[in-house]
């Protein structure tokens, strides 16, 4: 008996010890299993602490808080003036489900917002939304008077808007936001991303001084020629950065809705038959391909019949005219002759090499693609010559005229500053594929400089700075095509040129939408009448703005070596 | 044992002091740190508004018609700046014949500052 007893309580030892390990295993499981689970939650607060006070440290030490780096960057000129800035202000929003009295709130806002209307501000305060705004950035004085009105469920919230100090100077450039921040024209489109996410102001090539100068030079021949409208542009001729560019009509950036027609900017968006100053391309091309010498001559003595238009000149000597002549008393008679010379597809040709055939290169999306020919042949080869069958935004031709006159170097133009570490980089760029020779561009300024000094342009001849440059008065077509009866025509008036002739640094366009003849003008509204001198008086102001020396070493340092111009008066070698 | 005991009581009493005297601290530091960060805010705020009323005040439009309503000055024409490089060199001394007038004042100040000296050292003596 007593051995199965023992053998009773030896099993039941046997089972309690078992359990009793079991009991002791479960523990340590659930010891081990709390203590991963608490080293997970350790290991995640020290990856934590880690981002935040290790990987996230830059932020805090930029010192700027939270509030201004929401903040849309500045846009400055040049010389850090500032085009647009971003001010705090704040906006009148209401809670209607808060208001206690619609009907004395709406009477009361009334009396500060006049421009709601009672109906609409109390059907407005009565709705079912929890959210409506009353006023957009509330000046300082209405955010003190809504506050002392103490309505409940009125509120101010902190806003932005954006500010522009120069109004509507450089409106076509700048651009505009909406109300809610968000570029949509110019540089506020262009570089929204940049502005809105990067720190640092953006700076522009654009010199606020010479852009005022030629603002108000261009507004006050827009009211003497009794123009519709005008724009004009200065850009460096090395780095392609554009100075200034004025378009009138222009808008105030600060009330943009008011004038949404004028947003037009005809420097970029804007395509036009360019007129005489294709002329200019026209001879390079010719000198370049070798088709012409300066002593060519060309007969321009019997006009030219293009399809159903015959092609005459305005004022020009009916006899033989040497290349030179021809440029100088801008003869469409003896363009068209020059470009039979090379023939069509050499003209195209160059005109790809000089940029015109593709929408022109500017970081602002407001760009005109060029009209062109639709069948490159004789016809449109002849009327491409002296600028009509094509036309192309000003930008074009200022940027294959800077071609033709910087050695042949043309430079892709730029609203963004460069800066003189970069200037060597960007010059050395555009030195791959000249379009054409040093040679001929020595030659054409020379030319361009005689137009000045004794052609079309005279009147812009600013003594001491070598201006050279060809005027344009070209014949605006109609709506319905054609260009109309004589009497009725309108004329685009232009002058592209630059100076100074010997070593060019800025070249320029000025446009003037149908000038009219007016008292001094003796009748006339051509271009040597009406832009050039505005042209003059544009250099005469700008030049010393723009740090270049006036020189009365004149034709001197043009230094034409090896090149034998031919003179007014006498006519060339015969070479017909 | 009770003197260790003792010490370290006091210890903790003076760790607890210093703890609540640092963290008292701490609360100041912040409250000044947050209200400096704050004023420097409003100022950084303030700048930025000033630059730009600073800006629209001088708007090229606005100096010119003040420039005009109030100065005299005109732009400077290209005729008017002279390069110093451009000068031309002078290249021979002037030689200009003195008139006798002249030649007789020149006579009369070479000898003047002898007579003046032999008279000062009259006096002296």
């Amino acid at each position: 008996m007593q051995p199965s007893i023992r053998n009773v309580w030896y099993r039941l030892s046997s089972w309690r010890f078992s359990q009793h390990q079991q009991l002791l295993h479960s523990a340590r499981q659930r010891i081990l299993g709390s203590a991963i689970i608490s080293c997970i939650a350790f290991l995640a607060i020290i990856a934590r602490l880690v981002d935040v006070m290790v990987i996230r440290i830059p932020d805090c030490n930029t010192g700027c808080n939270q509030r201004e780096c929401q903040l849309r960057q500045n846009v400055v000129d040049r010389n850090g003036v500032i085009l647009a800035t971003q001010l705090i202000t704040a906006s009148v929003y209401a809670n209607p489900k808060v208001i206690i009295d619609a009907k004395e709130a709406a009477t009361k806002l009334c009396k500060l917002f006049p421009h709601w209307n009672y109906d609409a501000l109390l059907k407005k305060l009565q709705s079912n939304q929890g959210f409506v705004w009353i006023e957009r950035h509330a000046s300082p004085k209405i955010q003190e008077a809504v506050h002392s009105l103490g309505i409940p469920g009125i509120y101010l919230q902190q806003d932005q808007k954006r500010a522009y100090p120069h109004g509507s100077l450089a409106s076509h450039v700048i651009g505009r936001c909406d109300i809610d921040g968000r570029g949509v024209s110019g540089v506020e489109r262009a570089f929204d991303t940049t502005l809105r996410t990067q720190e640092g102001e953006l700076k522009l090539s654009l010199d606020i001084r010479v852009q005022h100068a030629i603002h108000n030079e261009l507004v006050a021949a827009v009211k003497k020629f009794k123009a519709n409208a005008a724009n004009a542009m200065v850009m460096d001729v090395e780095t392609g950065e554009v100075i200034a560019m004025v378009s009138l009509p222009d808008y105030d950036l600060n009330r943009p809705m008011k004038n949404l027609k004028s947003e037009f900017n005809r420097n970029t968006l804007g395509v036009y038959e360019q007129g005489s100053t294709f002329k200019i391309l026209n001879v390079a091309i010719a000198l370049e391909s070798g088709v012409a010498t300066l002593n060519s001559i060309f007969d321009n003595r019997n006009p030219v019949q293009i399809g159903r238009f015959k092609i005459t000149d305005f004022r020009v000597p009916c006899r033989e005219l040497t290349l030179v002549e021809a440029l100088l008393y801008s003869s469409n008679i003896a363009a068209i002759k020059i470009a039979q010379r090379f023939g069509p597809q050499v003209q195209k040709h160059f005109m790809e090499k000089f940029g015109i055939l593709n929408s022109p290169t500017l970081e602002i999306s407001e760009l005109g693609n060029p009209l062109l020919p639709r069948d490159w042949r004789e016809t449109a080869m002849m009327s491409v010559s002296f600028g009509y069958g094509i036309a192309v935004t000003p930008l074009h031709t200022l940027a294959a005229i800077a071609g033709i006159v910087n050695n042949g170097y043309r430079p892709i133009p730029t609203l963004k500053f460069v800066t003189s570490a970069n200037r060597q980089h960007r010059i050395n760029s555009f030195l791959k594929d000249p379009c054409v020779s040093a040679q001929t561009s020595k030659i054409i300024r020379h030319i361009m400089r005689m137009i000045v000094s004794e052609g079309t342009a005279r009147k812009a001849n600013i003594e001491g700075y070598q201006v050279f440059a060809k005027t344009g008065t070209a014949y605006q077509s109609g709506k319905k095509g054609g260009y109309g009866a004589e009497s009725d025509r309108s004329r685009t008036t232009s002058f592209i040129g630059g100076f100074p002739a010997n070593r060019p640094q800025y070249v320029m366009i000025v446009m003037l939408d149908d000038p009219k003849a007016v008292e001094g003008t003796y009748g006339f509204a051509t271009a040597g009448w009406n832009v050039a001198p505005v042209a003059g008086q544009i250099i005469e102001r700008i030049a010393p703005l723009l740090g270049v020396k006036a020189s009365l070493k004149e034709e001197q340092s043009l230094n034409m070596d090896g090149l034998m111009l031919t003179s007014l008066n006498n006519a060339g070698d015969g070479d017909h | 044992m009770k003197r260790s005991r003792f010490l370290l009581i006091i210890l903790a009493f003076c760790a607890g002091f210093g703890l609540f005297r640092v963290k008292y601290q701490v609360v100041a530091l912040e409250k000044n740190h947050k209200q400096v960060t704050k004023s420097i805010a409003d100022a950084k705020e303030s700048i930025h508004i000033l630059k730009a009323e600073l800006t629209h005040l001088n708007d090229p439009a606005r100096l010119q018609k003040l420039a005009v309503a109030y100065l005299d000055f005109k732009a400077l024409k290209p005729s008017q700046i002279v390069i110093i490089d451009e000068l031309p060199k002078q290249k021979t001394e002037v030689k200009v014949s003195k008139d006798p007038i002249e030649a007789l004042m020149d006579a009369v100040n070479a000898v003047k500052p002898s007579t003046t000296k032999s008279k000062r050292d009259h006096h002296a003596a």
